[in-house]
């Protein structure tokens, strides 16, 4: 059964079985509670005539109370005559003798049937009966009272059956009126039940097609601020970061396949050139020459091998080194990493121009070295001969780190290229990276030294007009 | 399941406690039942009531205006009536009411006694009032002990120790234009007991008695 269903069967079915409940319980107190105070009315007035024979039985002084005549008479001016007034209120009134014979009464007709109240009349305890006469409830106050010494049975009765008709009445009313409410609050718990449960369903049926693998998919959210509004901002937020985790798994996967890709094609370049040149010279009888050519190319394809092995084991030891943390001055190590190319920047005619603020830096200075020494180098290889790199360097306005700046204004790169250019092996121009002996590891290096160091490196890049490498040292790691 | 079943457990519950209650406060058809079942505490009282029949409470009038006021109501030219009722503000009381009246002089006379509670409610006489001529010289007002003089008789009738009363005068309603006087008495020992009275100081006649209706339970 759906959701809304249960709220609704639920509500609806307990709301009309208390509400009946508690309507049927209400007409029974009022109905309990009117018939008791119209007993006790009918008590009241009994007492009341009681009183007033009681008073006026003097009148008796000259009468005989053992002659039936005598005492009609006598009911006639006092019971009759009071109880002529009393007709408004329907009260009747019966007079009998102790062996109930009939000597006064004002009832329209005569009484039927066993006369319970009558007979069972006891003296000085007044009794009552409900009982149906003519279709009709009455009740019945009786007791034996005595005048001038002679006992006679009193006997008062009203109709009560307006309050049994009223309950009826009552009940009829009720049931239309518990009809029509429990109608309206169906068709409102309807209503209710649907619009609270719309964006439970909503949340279902996104989570059903994001199960099916479309993690870009959103719930609109209502923006309240009830459970369910909170609901869907957390919902929203949570598949907001399972869609970067998949995403970021994504491109480490496509990264790792690159690496593994790019591991396997430079491995197998080198050894398929030792095993072409190996097998010219085991098969063939070859001059010297050749042999020497053949022997020089298995030779630089060894050292080229030895070369990927030993940056390889650079990168692996970079990312589980220790570090050596101490206070140095960066134009130190910038000074090192320069002296380290002076051949190569002499070699093409490079004109270096380094403007940089001191700053004493605390952390791993060889690492540093490292990396001021392949961006410098990348520059060199970027730059044409005659070319011009400069490297700058200031702190920064507002966050008040460092900024270093190598700007070369060589061949540049596309911007397509940038999000890849930190992965090893991955060359922008890759016939001009080997022509340089380069296997694509450096920008990997500095990337790994940038994580160790927190350093924010950035690059800016433009074809034919060169690349900008910023390094952002953070302001926890300067000494000022 | 279980939600289920609390709701049907609880609307049981309820609907047995309805019956149940339904059961206790309900009276039956055919059966005879003692009025005592619909709690009415004043019925055990009302049934050990005793009260005053019609000719004592006529003698006790009689007696009080004869006695108490020098006033002989028995004679042929006055016509007497006397009344039952029940008191306006307690139902439960009845009274009777005496009343005599003299067609030739037009003076009338009354009283109330009840017959509940054998006591004199109030009592009236109507005569031709006495006012002040110009000669005479309004009295402000009288000692305790002269008023207490005056009623002494009337109160001694009625059972009541004189002594035991203060009296304050209420200040009159109206210009003075005769020695009518009212005075407030209420009983040191008895608190419930207080009564007015207004008193014709000039000629020391008593023209009215009257429970305070504060008393009148």
């Amino acid at each position: 059964m759906k959701y809304w269903k249960k709220i609704f069967i639920y509500s609806v079915v307990l709301f009309v079985i208390l509400l009946n409940l508690a309507g049927s319980l209400l007409i029974e107190k009022t109905f309990v509670d009117s018939r008791r105070e119209a007993l006790r009315a009918a008590v009241n007035k009994y007492v009341d005539i009681e009183n007033n024979l009681y008073l006026n039985a003097d009148y008796l002084i000259d009468v005989d109370v053992t002659n039936k005549a005598s005492i009609q008479n006598w009911s006639d001016i006092i019971v009759k005559g009071y109880t002529l007034s009393m007709n408004e209120d329907s009260f009747f009134m019966e007079l009998y003798t102790e062996s109930n014979e009939l000597i006064s009464s004002d009832l329209n007709s005569r009484l039927t049937g066993s006369r319970q109240e009558l007979i069972e009349a006891k003296p000085n305890e007044k009794q009552f009966i409900i009982r149906r006469m003519n279709g009709k409830r009455y009740v019945f106050v009786s007791s034996i009272i005595n005048l001038k010494n002679t006992n006679f049975k009193l006997v008062l009765s009203k109709s009560i059956e307006r309050i049994y008709s009223d309950r009826i009445a009552d009940y009829k009313y009720f049931l239309l009126l518990s009809a029509c409410i429990s109608g309206i609050l169906a068709i409102g718990m309807f209503v209710i039940s649907k619009k609270l449960t719309k964006p439970i369903v909503n949340l279902s049926n996104i989570s059903q097609t994001i199960a099916e693998g479309n993690y870009s998919i959103r719930i609109a959210e209502s923006g309240a601020k009830d459970e369910i509004g909170v609901l869907e901002r957390n919902f929203n937020g949570m598949i907001d970061v399972i869609e970067q985790n998949i995403m970021e798994l994504r491109y480490h996967n496509q990264a790792k396949q690159r690496f593994i890709d790019s591991l396997s094609h430079e491995i197998k370049t080198p050894i398929t050139s030792i095993i072409g040149y190996s097998d010219l010279l085991l098969r063939s009888k070859v001059n010297e020459e050749t042999s020497r050519k053949a022997l020089m190319y298995i030779n630089s394809e060894a050292k080229r091998l030895e070369h990927l092995n030993s940056t390889l084991l650079k990168l692996t030891f970079l990312r589980e080194q220790s570090l050596e943390k101490e206070i140095f001055s960066l134009s130190y190590c910038l000074e090192h990493a320069t002296d380290a190319l002076k051949y190569k920047l002499e070699k093409q005619k490079i004109e270096l121009f380094v403007e940089v603020e001191e700053a004493n830096l605390y952390g791993d200075k060889h690492q540093i070295e490292v990396l001021l020494i392949n961006l410098i180098d990348n520059a060199c290889k970027a730059s044409k001969e005659n070319g011009k790199i400069s490297i700058t360097g200031e702190y920064g306005e507002k966050s008040r780190g460092y900024k270093l700046r190598i700007q070369d204004y060589g061949i540049g790169m596309p911007m397509e290229e940038m999000d890849k250019i930190l992965e090893p092996f991955y060359m922008v121009d890759k016939a001009r990276t080997r022509k340089d002996n380069g296997i694509g590891l450096g920008l990997a290096i500095c990337s790994e030294v940038c994580k160790n160091q927190n350093i924010i490196m950035s690059f800016t890049s433009e074809v034919g007009a060169g690349t900008q490498v910023c390094l952002t040292f953070s302001k926890e790691r300067i000494v000022l | 399941m279980k939600t289920k079943c609390l709701i049907v457990l609880a609307a049981l519950l309820l609907i047995g406690a309805a019956l149940l209650f339904y059961r206790n406060n309900s009276i039956k058809e055919d059966m005879i039942y003692s009025v005592s079942l619909l709690d009415m505490k004043t019925q055990k009282e009302k049934e050990e009531n005793h009260f005053i029949s019609r000719v004592d409470a006529l003698n006790q009038a009689y007696t009080l205006f004869l006695e108490g006021l020098g006033i002989n109501l028995r004679s042929s030219e006055i016509t007497m009536y006397i009344n039952l009722y029940k008191d306006a503000k307690n139902k439960d009381t009845y009274n009777w009411l005496v009343s005599w009246y003299n067609k030739e002089t037009m003076e009338s006379y009354s009283c109330t006694i009840s017959a509940s509670e054998d006591k004199v409610v109030n009592l009236f006489v109507v005569e031709e009032r006495k006012l002040l001529s110009s000669s005479e010289e309004h009295k402000a007002s009288y000692t305790q002990e002269e008023v207490l003089e005056v009623v002494q008789n009337f109160l001694n009738v009625l059972g009541k120790e004189v002594h035991q009363y203060r009296v304050v005068e209420v200040a009159p309603e109206y210009d003075y234009t005769d020695h009518y006087k009212k005075y407030f008495f209420s009983n040191e020992q008895e608190k419930t007991d207080r009564f007015y009275m207004e008193i014709d100081m000039n000629q020391k006649l008593i023209i009215s008695y009257e429970i305070d209706p504060g008393d009148t339970k």
